[in-house]
C-alpha cells in the first residue's frame, strides 16, 4: 500500500484494530460526567417547578395570585340555557356577539338556524349570514307544519374533543367551565375545528388561530352578562352558574326536561335546550 | 463486545441529541404553563382583559332618563337599548360622547322582529307588514313600496303601544 | 368557493384541510411503505429483494425529509410549530408527530448508516481533501470493517429494521388515527382508518420502489433482476387486495347499516367523489392494477422479463395515483359534507400557485426523488452488479451484463 501524503491509509482499513488514544477516552469520560451533572441540575429545576405548580393549584397552603383580579374562578361553573320555544329569529344575538367580540365577517361565534318541517317530514334548514340580519320569509311550496328557530353556539362541553385533540395545549378548559383558546400558542392546525361536532369553531382569517365563543369571558368575569344574552329581546338565551345559590337557570336544568345536541357523543355539553326536537342536529 | 466502537459512538451521538432536546425544551416552556392544567395560565388573564363594548341599559338611563322611563313602562322593556341602537362604545367612551348614537328608523328594523315568519312562534306579535300598513290606512309611497319610516307614524318605538 | 347544496353550518363553508393535508399522509405513506418493504429484506431475509434493500431505505429517507414541509405550509403559525414538542398535549394524536418523527428519523439514519458503512469507509480511503474529511466524519472516525464488525453491523441492522417496522407503522398509523378518532366526522370516524392507511401506504411504498428500481436500472444500463421484480409484484398484489378490501368493507358496512351518516356519505361517493372514488380509486387505480399484477403473479412462467417489467411499471404508476386518490377522498371527502349532515360543498379544487397549491405539491413530490439521486452520488443506492446473489432457478448475474 502506498502511503503518500494524499493517500494515507485509514487506520483499521487493513482489518486490524488500533487502540484508541488515552486522551480521547479521558475526554469522553469527562464529558459524560459533565453531562450527568447537567441532567441532574435539570431534574432539580423541574422538581422546583413542580412545587410551584403545587402551590398555584392550591394543593399547598399558600395561595397564588388570582389570574383575573377581583374574580375567583373556582366559585363559578357556567351553564347556558336556550329556550327554543321563545326564540323569534331576530338575530340580534348574532349581531351583538359580532360587535362585542369583533368577529370577522362570514364567520360566526354564534348563529341562528331556521327549521321548516313539512307534513311529510322533510326538513328545510337555513341560516342566512348566520341570522346576523334576521330572516326573510321564504316560499318553499311545501306545507310547513312545524317550524322554529335554533340558536347555536359553542357548548363548552365538559368532555370536549377540541381540548382533547389540541396538540399544543392552546385549547383548554378554565376552572369555571369555559373553553378558551390561547391565541399566542395556537399553531392554526385546525384540528379542533374538525373535532367540534357542533361546528362552533373557525380559523380566524386575520390571526390564523382558532376562534370561537368565549361566553364573553371579558364580561362575565366583571359581573356583566354575555352580549348575546343581554341582547335577546325575548329571553330565549339565558346564562347561569351552577355554583351560585338560587340560580334560576341551574334550577331549570336540574328540574325540567332539557336536552343537548348530539348526546350520544358524550361530549357533555353545558349548553342546554328547552323544547329540543328530533330534527335538530 | 470488541468491534462495537462505531455503534457506541453512534448511540452516544443520539443520546447527546436527546439530552440537548430535553435541555432546550426546558427553556422554551412558557412561564405560566401547567399551573392549572395543560395550558398557559396567562391566557386566561388575556381573555378577561378587553373592555366590554356593550354597556347595558343602566348606562343609557344615566343620561337618557326620559326615553328610558317610556321604555321601561312598555312591552319593549325586554329589548336592550343597544339592540336597536348600537353598542355603548360607539356613542360614549370614558364618560364622554364620541359620536351620535345611530338608529335605524325604517320599517326594516321593526320588521326584523315583527314581520310575519312561519317559523316565528304564534304568540309573538307579528304582522305581514304590507297588509298591516294597508289595513291601517297609512300611506304607501308607491303601490308596492312602503314608506321608510311608516311604522313610526303610529307607534312609539320605545313603547309601541303608546 | 363553489356551490353549496343543502344546509351547511355557517362555519362549515370552507374546506380547512386542503391539498397539503392530502400530501402529508401520502408522503408519510411512502416513507412507511418503503421502509416496511426494506424490512422484508433486512429482517425477514427475503434474499430476492436484495437489489432494492438500500434503495427502499433511501427512498424512505428522501420522503421523510420533506414530509414536514406539507404541514408547515398548512399551519396558520408554522413558527410556533415547535410547540408540539415543547408542550405536547399527550391526549392528542397530532402532538405525537414531533416525537415519532424524530425517533423514526434517528432509527432510519442509523440503519442507513450501518448498511452503507463499508462504502463510507472505502470512499473515505479513496478520496482526497474535503471529500475525504466528509467521509471520515460520516464514519464517525471508526474505520473497522472486519468480519466481526460487519457481523455486529448486521445484527444491529436486523434489530433496527425490526424495531423500524412498528416505528414506521406508528409514523403512518398515527395519521390514520388522527382521522379515525374524530367522532365529529362521520366519514373519518372508524377504527379501520389506521390500518387502511397503513395498508395503502405499503402499496404506495412498494409501487414507488418498483418505479425507482426500474428507472434506476434503465439509467445505469443494468438489467432488472427478475426474481426481485416478481417478488415485489407478489407483495404489491397482496397488499393492494388487502387495502381495497378494507376500504370497500368500510363502505359496505356503512351502506348496510344505513345509519344517519349514510345519508351524506352515499351521495358523497356517488356525486362529488364519483370520479376520484369510483373512477380512480376503484377502477383505474385498483381493478386494473389487480388484473395486471395478477397476470404477473399467476402467469409468471409465460412472461418475458420485458412484459413483467412493463406490467409492474404500469401497475405501479396506477397504484401511486390510486393511493393519492384514496388520501384525497378521505381528507377532502370528509370535508365536502357539512357537520349538519344536511349539505354539501362543491368539490375542492386547489389553485396552481397558492401556498397549499398544486405547484407546491408537485415540488414536494419531486424533491425526494432529487434527494435520492443526490444521495446516490454520495453513497451508492444500488448494490454493485457483481455482488448480486444468484437465486436458485433464476437467471444468474453472469447472464445479465
Amino acid at each position: 500500500m502506498r502511503t503518500t501524503q494524499a493517500n494515507k491509509p485509514i487506520p483499521g482499513c487493513d482489518g486490524r484494530d488500533r487502540p484508541p488514544l488515552r486522551s480521547r477516552r479521558e475526554f469522553i469520560g469527562q464529558g459524560t460526567r459533565t453531562l450527568g451533572a447537567g441532567v441532574a441540575a435539570l431534574v432539580l429545576c423541574d422538581l422546583a417547578e413542580l412545587t410551584e405548580y403545587a402551590k398555584a393549584s392550591g394543593l399547598t397552603t399558600s395561595s397564588a395570585e388570582p389570574l383575573v383580579s377581583g374574580y375567583d374562578w373556582t366559585k363559578h361553573a357556567y351553564v347556558y340555557l336556550i329556550d327554543l320555544r321563545k326564540c323569534i329569529g331576530c338575530g340580534y344575538c348574532v349581531q351583538a356577539c359580532s360587535r362585542e367580540n369583533d368577529v370577522p365577517e362570514a364567520y360566526f361565534r354564534t348563529w341562528v338556524e331556521r327549521y321548516e318541517v313539512s307534513r311529510t317530514g322533510e326538513v328545510r334548514v337555513d341560516s342566512p349570514d348566520g341570522g346576523m340580519n334576521g330572516f326573510e320569509p321564504v316560499v318553499t311550496g311545501q306545507e310547513v307544519t312545524k317550524a322554529f328557530f335554533f340558536p347555536k353556539l359553542c357548548c363548552h362541553c365538559t368532555n370536549t374533543p377540541c381540548v382533547q385533540l389540541c396538540p399544543v395545549g392552546a385549547s383548554y378548559r378554565t376552572l369555571d367551565g369555559v373553553i378558551l383558546v390561547d391565541e399566542q400558542r395556537c399553531i392554526g392546525c385546525g384540528y379542533c375545528v374538525q373535532a367540534c361536532p357542533y361546528g362552533s369553531r373557525f380559523i380566524h382569517p386575520v390571526t390564523h388561530t382558532a376562534s370561537k365563543c368565549t361566553l364573553c369571558y371579558h364580561r362575565i368575569t366583571k359581573g356583566l352578562k354575555n352580549a348575546c344574552v343581554q341582547a335577546c329581546p325575548v329571553g330565549a338565551r339565558r346564562f347561569g352558574d351552577t355554583k351560585r345559590v338560587g340560580d334560576e337557570v341551574a334550577r331549570i336544568i336540574a328540574t325540567q326536561r332539557v336536552g343537548v345536541l348530539q348526546p350520544e357523543l358524550l361530549t357533555e355539553p353545558n349548553c342546554f335546550y328547552l323544547g329540543l326536537t328530533r330534527e335538530a342536529r | 463486545m470488541e468491534h462495537t466502537k462505531h455503534i457506541i459512538r453512534a448511540v452516544l451521538l443520539l443520546i447527546v441529541a436527546a439530552v440537548s432536546f430535553v435541555i432546550i425544551r426546558h427553556f422554551l416552556i412558557p412561564e405560566t404553563f401547567g399551573a392549572y392544567g395543560h395550558f398557559r395560565a396567562a391566557s386566561v388573564t388575556e381573555h378577561a382583559a378587553p373592555a366590554p363594548v356593550h354597556g347595558g341599559v343602566e348606562a343609557c338611563a344615566d343620561c337618557h332618563d326620559e326615553p328610558s322611563d317610556v321604555w321601561s313602562a312598555g312591552k319593549h322593556v325586554t329589548v336592550s337599548c343597544e339592540v336597536c341602537h348600537a353598542p355603548l362604545g360607539v356613542h360614549v367612551r370614558d364618560e364622554e360622547q364620541v359620536a351620535a348614537m345611530p338608529v335605524d328608523k325604517t320599517f326594516r328594523l321593526c320588521g326584523r322582529c315583527h314581520e310575519r315568519l312561519v317559523a316565528r312562534r304564534t304568540d309573538f306579535p307579528q304582522v305581514v307588514l304590507r297588509d298591516h300598513v294597508r289595513e291601517n290606512g297609512v300611506g304607501l309611497a308607491t303601490d308596492d313600496e312602503m314608506k321608510e319610516g311608516v311604522c313610526l307614524e303610529c307607534h312609539n318605538a320605545h313603547n309601541p303601544s303608546e | 368557493m363553489g356551490e353549496h347544496t343543502g344546509y351547511l353550518f355557517p362555519n362549515d363553508l370552507h374546506i380547512l384541510w386542503g391539498l397539503m393535508i392530502v400530501m402529508y399522509p401520502y408522503v408519510t405513506g411512502l416513507v412507511a411503505g418503503a421502509f416496511i418493504l426494506s424490512s422484508l429484506y433486512h429482517v425477514f431475509h427475503r434474499e430476492e429483494l436484495r437489489p432494492i434493500g438500500r434503495l427502499s431505505l433511501v427512498a424512505s429517507l428522501g420522503f421523510l425529509v420533506f414530509a414536514p414541509a406539507t404541514l408547515l405550509l398548512h399551519l396558520g403559525h408554522p413558527e410556533r410549530s415547535f410547540g408540539i414538542m415543547v408542550t405536547p398535549n399527550l391526549s392528542s394524536a397530532m402532538a405525537m408527530f414531533g416525537f415519532i418523527y424524530a425517533a423514526y428519523m434517528a432509527l432510519l439514519l442509523f440503519e442507513i448508516w450501518l448498511v452503507h458503512r463499508e462504502d463510507i469507509i472505502m470512499l473515505a480511503s479513496r478520496s482526497q481533501g474535503i471529500i475525504r474529511t466528509f467521509y471520515k466524519l460520516l464514519a464517525l472516525g471508526v474505520y473497522d470493517i472486519s468480519q466481526e464488525a460487519k457481523r455486529v453491523d448486521h445484527g444491529v441492522v436486523v434489530i433496527l429494521a425490526g424495531l423500524g417496522i412498528p416505528a414506521a407503522a406508528l409514523l403512518h398509523g398515527y395519521v390514520g388515527f388522527i382521522f379515525g378518532a374524530v367522532k365529529a366526522n362521520a366519514w373519518w370516524s372508524t377504527p379501520l382508518m389506521p390500518i387502511i392507511f397503513l395498508c395503502s401506504a405499503i402499496v404506495s411504498g412498494i409501487a414507488m420502489v418498483i418505479l425507482l428500481y426500474q428507472i434506476g436500472m434503465k439509467f445505469s444500463g443494468r438489467k432488472i433482476h427478475a426474481p426481485c421484480m416478481q417478488s415485489l409484484a407478489r407483495w404489491l398484489w397482496m397488499f393492494v387486495i388487502i387495502s381495497v378490501t378494507l376500504e370497500l368493507l368500510e363502505i359496505m358496512t356503512l351502506a348496510y347499516e344505513a345509519a344517519e351518516e349514510w345519508e351524506v356519505i352515499g351521495p358523497l361517493l356517488g356525486n362529488q367523489l364519483a370520479f376520484s372514488f369510483i373512477g380512480i380509486q376503484l377502477i383505474a387505480g385498483a381493478l386494473i392494477p389487480i388484473i395486471l399484477l395478477g397476470i404477473v403473479v399467476l402467469m409468471s412462467p409465460y412472461l418475458t422479463d420485458q412484459i413483467r417489467n412493463t406490467l409492474c411499471f404500469v401497475a405501479s404508476l396506477l397504484l401511486l395515483m390510486q393511493v393519492f386518490a384514496m388520501r384525497w377522498n378521505v381528507v377532502i371527502g370528509g370535508q365536502i359534507f357539512s357537520k349538519s349532515l344536511r349539505g354539501f360543498r362543491e368539490s375542492h379544487m386547489p389553485d396552481l400557485f397558492e401556498k397549499e397549491g398544486i405547484a407546491v405539491a408537485i415540488l414536494i413530490f419531486v424533491l425526494p426523488l432529487v434527494f435520492i439521486v443526490l444521495f446516490n452520488r454520495i453513497l451508492p443506492v444500488f448494490e454493485p452488479p457483481d455482488e448480486e446473489v444468484p437465486i436458485e432457478g433464476g437467471p444468474s448475474p453472469a447472464d445479465s451484463e
